[in-house]
């Protein structure tokens, strides 16, 4: 069978079309074709037959200039539109993808708690930012600023509401995020105050949010105490960092804010030294200090880090200059010399004053400052400083009082050379002296030298 | 996002697509012209029928792509459409049914009994393959097209059975005794050779 059948097969294959027929029939089926070409519409129409299959229906994707674009579509989504979105204040398109995605993925990756209530707390700020930024402007308007508001006020009890949960298991970390807290309150307070009268916008409804939470926080009857040892183990962490933010500043700050800052780490560290000494003695005076130290270095971060804040708020006012004993004993001296020269006008004008009860209090007055001016030199000679300081202030509040209690009565006039009259016209006019004239009107010492002129 | 199935056609013969309908459809002229005239050829014993036969085949083919049908299997396809128009032709010629012209050839489609007198590897045994082309053309018109579809064209039974709409029984038995028939003939000529050899010996 085999045989037969490749046989038969094999002389029928002879039977073939001759090369000109299959030329010819292949011409004619080329031109019917171009005469009679493929519809488009056409080709959708689907297959009705037994022996066929359904074709593949495939997508062409992975062509060189969708790749590109894909991966340049990629790069724009994940990376352009989230640092555009971090410029972006309330009311732009951007916004949503700031506070959802952006600051979604950064609380996602705060770890432990402490980090998230600092994560909270910077939100807060950056949205107070985001107000005062509105607010110089112009375009704070009442809805946008309730909105912020809410926001902070958000923000704020997440802070709250992360210290509770962080008291529970860190007693410690929640005392150090607590104090972390009130530093930034009190920034944006100052911050905030100094905008409001500034700006063409009202910042109060943000205000308002801000002093409710420092209330709360003054108002808790426990609040959490540091350990020593953490406290100055954050205060490590947080100094390096305010020193290595003080060398970078220096290239773009003027030589008087980067002294001004230099100053202030120069009394952080100070005051750390004094609070190591204290803590021999007592401890608990020794963590206050340390907690204030820990709120001052913040504040001054803060100052170095947020150019709003640089621009709104001085260094003084945020972090004002803890003096040395040298410069506190330089301005007790200083003062005491001063007071010095103010009681003895007093002296001047107690024997010219007419009614004697007056004179009796200025004398009593006189006695006092006197003794508070020894108890002062006393101190002094003690090292005392804070007394001395505290005795000064009431030495300096008394003069003050006699001065005012002396200030209408009037000194001799000093007596005048002959010939000199006219020289010492621009000498007078720059003299604070009074001229009693022999009438007891009170005159200008220009008047008093046209007087001598008649 | 373009499908392969939408790509716009071009002008045939210049700048065909690759791929596309219009190339897979001269593919298929180069490579079944020659079966289908073949095909042709023993089926209508006319060269130049069969020619024009295979022209038709592919410009009707084309017509149903045309008509928005697409052809998965040119194979089976084409030898549908060119056993369509050889019945037409046989028509023409005949001016008759195709079943008055199994009924004037004195065709019974029967039944597996009648493969009782032999099975084919028997039938073909010792059987001449030339002959038996030669004698394709003489069977009649069912038989030749089962024979030609089976041997010239090498089709199995079952392709045969789909193609001329019958079952494969009934491809069987036309095929048994289109062989039968072939043997008889082949057999019949090679006595009447044998008697006119004998005639012409003194």
């Amino acid at each position: 069978m085999k045989s037969f059948e490749s046989d038969i097969k094999k002389y029928a294959e002879k039977t073939r079309l001759k090369a000109i027929e299959r030329e010819m029939v292949r011409d004619r089926i080329l031109s019917y074709m171009e005469y009679h070409p493929l519809k488009k519409e056409s080709l959708k129409v689907p297959v009705l037959s037994t022996l066929q299959a359904h074709e593949f229906t495939y997508i062409r994707f992975n062509t060189l200039w969708i790749k590109v674009a894909g991966g340049v579509f990629a790069l724009v989504l994940v990376v352009g539109v989230p640092f555009l979105a971090e410029r972006s204040v309330p009311g732009d398109v951007l916004y949503l993808v700031k506070t959802g995605f952006n600051e979604g993925i950064r609380t996602q990756l705060a770890s432990s708690p402490y980090e998230k209530v600092q994560l909270e707390t910077k939100l807060m700020e950056r949205r107070i930012s985001e107000a005062r930024l509105l607010a110089s402007e112009g375009k704070l308007t009442e809805a946008v600023g309730a909105q912020i508001a809410e926001d902070v006020k958000g923000h704020a009890e997440a802070v709250q509401s992360g210290l509770a949960e962080l008291r529970q298991n860190d007693a410690d970390g929640a005392a150090l995020a607590e104090i972390v807290f009130n530093s930034a309150l009190e920034v944006q307070s100052a911050v905030l105050d100094e905008s409001d009268n500034t700006s063409t916008s009202s910042v109060g409804s943000i205000i308002d949010v801000v002093n409710t939470m420092r209330d709360a926080v003054g108002s808790d009857v426990n609040p959490a105490t540091p350990s020593y040892e953490g406290l100055l183990a954050r205060i490590e962490i947080e100094t390096t960092r305010a020193y290595e933010l003080s060398e970078a500043v220096k290239k773009s700050a003027t030589l008087e804010e980067t002294a001004d800052i230099a100053r202030r780490l120069s009394d952080i560290d100070r005051s750390i030294v004094d609070a190591k000494k204290l803590k021999e003695t007592d401890e608990a005076g020794a963590i206050a200090q340390m907690s204030d130290v820990l709120g001052t270095t913040q504040k001054l971060i803060t100052f170095m880090t947020d150019i709003d804040v640089h621009q709104t708020v001085t260094l003084e006012t945020l972090v004002p200059v803890i003096r040395t004993p040298e410069e506190r004993i330089q301005a007790i001296t200083a003062t005491l010399d001063a007071m010095a020269t103010s009681t003895a006008e007093v002296e001047k004008r107690l024997v010219l004053l007419e009614e004697k009860s007056v004179a009796e209090k200025v004398q009593f007055g006189l006695d006092q400052v006197k003794k508070l001016r020894v108890s002062v030199e006393e101190a002094l000679t003690a090292q005392d400083l804070d007394g001395a300081e505290s005795k000064l202030g009431e030495a300096e509040a008394l003069a003050l009082d006699l001065a005012k209690m002396t200030q209408d009565v009037q000194l001799e006039p000093a007596p005048v050379p002959d010939g000199e009259n006219t020289a010492s016209t621009t000498a007078s006019t720059t003299t604070e002296e009074v001229i009693v004239p022999e009438t007891g009107a009170t005159t200008t010492p220009v008047d008093a030298v046209e007087s001598a002129a008649d | 996002m373009a499908t392969n199935k939408e790509q716009p056609a071009k002008k045939a013969g210049s700048g065909r697509e690759r791929g596309g309908p219009e190339d897979r459809f001269l593919k298929a002229f180069d490579e079944y012209a020659d079966a289908l005239f073949r095909h042709a050829v023993y089926r209508l014993s006319d060269r130049e029928r069969a020619v024009e036969l295979v022209h038709d085949t592919f410009t009707k083919a084309w017509g149903y792509l045309r008509d928005g049908h697409e052809i998965e299997s040119y194979k089976s396809f084409l030898y549908k459409v060119v056993n369509n128009l050889i019945i037409d032709e046989y028509r023409r010629r005949k001016e008759t049914s195709l079943d008055a012209i199994l009924a004037e050839e004195g065709v019974d489609e029967g039944a597996f009994s009648e493969l009782r007198g032999g099975s084919i590897e028997e039938v073909t045994f010792s059987m001449d393959a030339k002959k038996a082309l030669e004698l394709i053309g003489e069977l009649p018109v069912v038989y030749r097209e089962v024979i030609t579809l089976r041997y010239v064209d090498g089709l199995g039974p079952k392709e045969i059975s789909e193609l001329i709409e019958e079952t494969e029984n009934v491809v069987s038995v036309r095929l048994h005794r289109a062989l039968r028939l072939l043997r008889d003939r082949i057999e019949l000529g090679e006595e009447q050779a044998r008697t006119r050899r004998t005639k012409r010996t003194p």
